[in-house]
């Protein structure tokens, strides 16, 4: 599988190796060697001077919330999920989704598992990191930095 | 630079229309604005179409569905798209196809049929209107994207859940009234808050409605317009804005950054400011997008967007009416045709024809019509004489 690993629709991009990278643990986002801008998403092309020589680079991965949300009425992906028993019809909870800024204008949007949305408070501090799923996917989740 | 005005306006019921599909609606649209301005099919020099997506109508070119039922070939018509602002591409490009010479009478036509889909896949075709690589991913729902500015409008501002019910119990008061809506009915402040949850903090009554319909608008130059029965409502500006693809590469997600840009340059194209608006409709898919709509066209200061609905300043009595039609909330938001039904609503409230929703006296309005999360904007300008 490629880059629909993480995407669902897209395979094929520039910037595949972000997938590898989130599979070693790694959040990358991509810097411009010629202008210095750097893109988190991550992008093969630098928007402020047109250069096509850009670099890797590993963005802080502590930030602050921004802000969150809980879906309840999920799009077709997310509504399908198989139910765990069978016969079973069982309601899953689902899974707060919020943006963290690392630096300044890069944002990490991912998810916030196990959470009450009533106890999600924005500016607080949160830690993205990779997650593989079972089916193989990979994704990122937010965690509450403790204390 | 020469004038170009609405002649003609029409618009279809808006609703789950089981009993029609797009271009069927789309002629019903068409049918009362050409009875509206007293013209014919042959008329029309040119057509442009707005439909948001093919995963809607099942069709590459859904534009060929609706020349082809209106008997309009052998003559022009394209598809425009812009998300949830197609309907006001395609009164853009009307606009320049007139003011470039190419022709002076032009039928720009919005339609959308949603409910040719399950609930799920709608959600789904909604939620690519965002950033369909990098968010859609994480579940985000298009009510998800409305939600992420709505808890950063009330962190920020401390906008309240209450205010945002109370733009619901507004359009949902105008909705009532308005013979095309979707939804005809009132909805009490409790109700809007004890509704389900849809996306924290967006529940059912901040979210507006998956629709079907169609809206139709003829517009013509001065002189071809002023041959017409009905006053011409003039076209006086047309901004269009953009913004990033990505919620995450936003400066401020209280804002968006591409309806500030349109709301300017169509100010600055007509000589009108935010204070001479008499009447506006604006994109109100979800109510923190009507006050997120408030602030970026200057109707009120940044974060005081929740005090202007609590002060019922943007009911038809008020300091500036908005959305006296329902607007997307109650009326409905069949995608592609929902710009095209503003330019529909303000050209009534000009002419004096809103019946029981007119704003009185009425001279200049304004539409705001958001694609996607705000990824593009248009907003434009119409006065009669």
């Amino acid at each position: 599988m490629g880059f629909e690993r993480f995407s669902l629709f897209i395979k094929h991009t520039k910037i595949r190796d972000f997938v590898d990278y989130l599979e070693n643990g790694r959040i990358m986002a991509k810097r411009c060697k010629g202008c210095g801008a750097k893109y988190y998403p991550p992008r093969a092309d630098c928007a402020r001077c047109l250069g096509s020589d850009m670099e890797w680079v590993e963005i802080p991965s502590e930030g602050k919330l921004l802000t969150f949300t809980q879906i309840f009425v999920p799009p077709e992906h997310y509504a399908s999920a198989p139910s765990p028993m069978p016969f079973s019809r069982t309601r899953i909870e689902p899974t707060p989704v919020g943006i963290i800024e690392v630096e300044e204008r890069i944002r990490i949007m991912g998810f916030i598992p196990k959470t009450d949305p009533k106890k999600i408070r924005i500016g607080t501090s949160f830690r993205a990191a990779p997650q593989l799923l079972p089916d193989g996917r990979i994704t990122i989740v937010l965690s509450p930095k403790e204390g | 630079m020469m004038r170009i005005a609405v002649v003609g306006v029409g618009n279809s019921k808006f609703g789950v229309r089981d009993d029609a599909s797009m271009k069927e609606l789309a002629f019903e649209a068409a049918k009362e604005a050409l009875e509206d301005c007293g013209l014919g099919i042959k008329d029309i020099d040119s057509m442009v179409t707005a439909t948001a997506s093919d995963e809607f109508s099942f069709a590459l070119q859904p534009s060929a569905q609706m020349h082809d039922y209106l008997g309009f070939h052998p003559k022009p018509n394209f598809r425009v798209e812009g998300a949830c602002a197609s309907g006001s591409m395609a009164i853009r490009t009307a606009f320049m196809t007139i003011a470039s010479g190419l022709a002076d009478v032009v039928l720009a036509l919005g339609a959308e049929k949603m409910t040719e889909v399950d609930t799920p896949t709608a959600t789904e075709i909604m939620s690519k209107g965002g950033d369909s690589v990098w968010e859609y991913p994480f579940g985000v729902s298009f009510p998800g994207y409305y939600a992420l500015i709505a808890q950063a409008h009330m962190a920020r501002y401390g906008t309240t859940e209450e205010q945002l019910a109370m733009m619901a119990v507004k359009n949902h008061h105008y909705g009532a009234m308005n013979p095309v809506a979707h939804m005809q009915k009132e909805v009490s402040l409790e109700a809007a808050l004890s509704s389900m949850m849809i996306a924290h903090p967006l529940k059912l009554y901040d979210c507006s409605l998956i629709s079907d319909g169609a809206a139709a608008v003829i517009l013509a130059s001065e002189e071809r317009a002023k041959e017409l029965p009905k006053e011409p409502v003039w076209v006086m500006g047309l901004g269009l804005g953009t913004d990033s693809h990505s919620m995450c590469e936003r400066g401020d997600l209280t804002s968006l950054a591409g309806a500030a840009y349109a709301a300017q340059k169509a100010y600055e194209m007509s000589g009108i400011g935010p204070d001479d608006i008499d009447v506006a409709c604006v994109h109100d898919c979800f109510t923190i997008a009507e006050i997120v709509a408030y602030e970026d066209l200057g109707f009120c200061g940044k974060g005081e967007g929740g005090r202007l609905i609590e002060e019922r300043q943007t009911y038809a009595d008020g300091r500036i009416p908005v959305n006296v039609d329902g607007g997307l909330k109650s009326k409905g938001h069949p995608v592609g045709a929902t710009g095209v039904s503003m330019a529909v609503e303000i050209t009534k409230q000009l002419r004096g024809e809103a019946g029981p929703r007119q704003v009185s006296n009425a001279e200049i309005g304004l539409t705001h019509n958001v694609g996607g999360s705000g990824q593009i904007t248009a907003v434009h300008i119409f006065r009669r004489e």
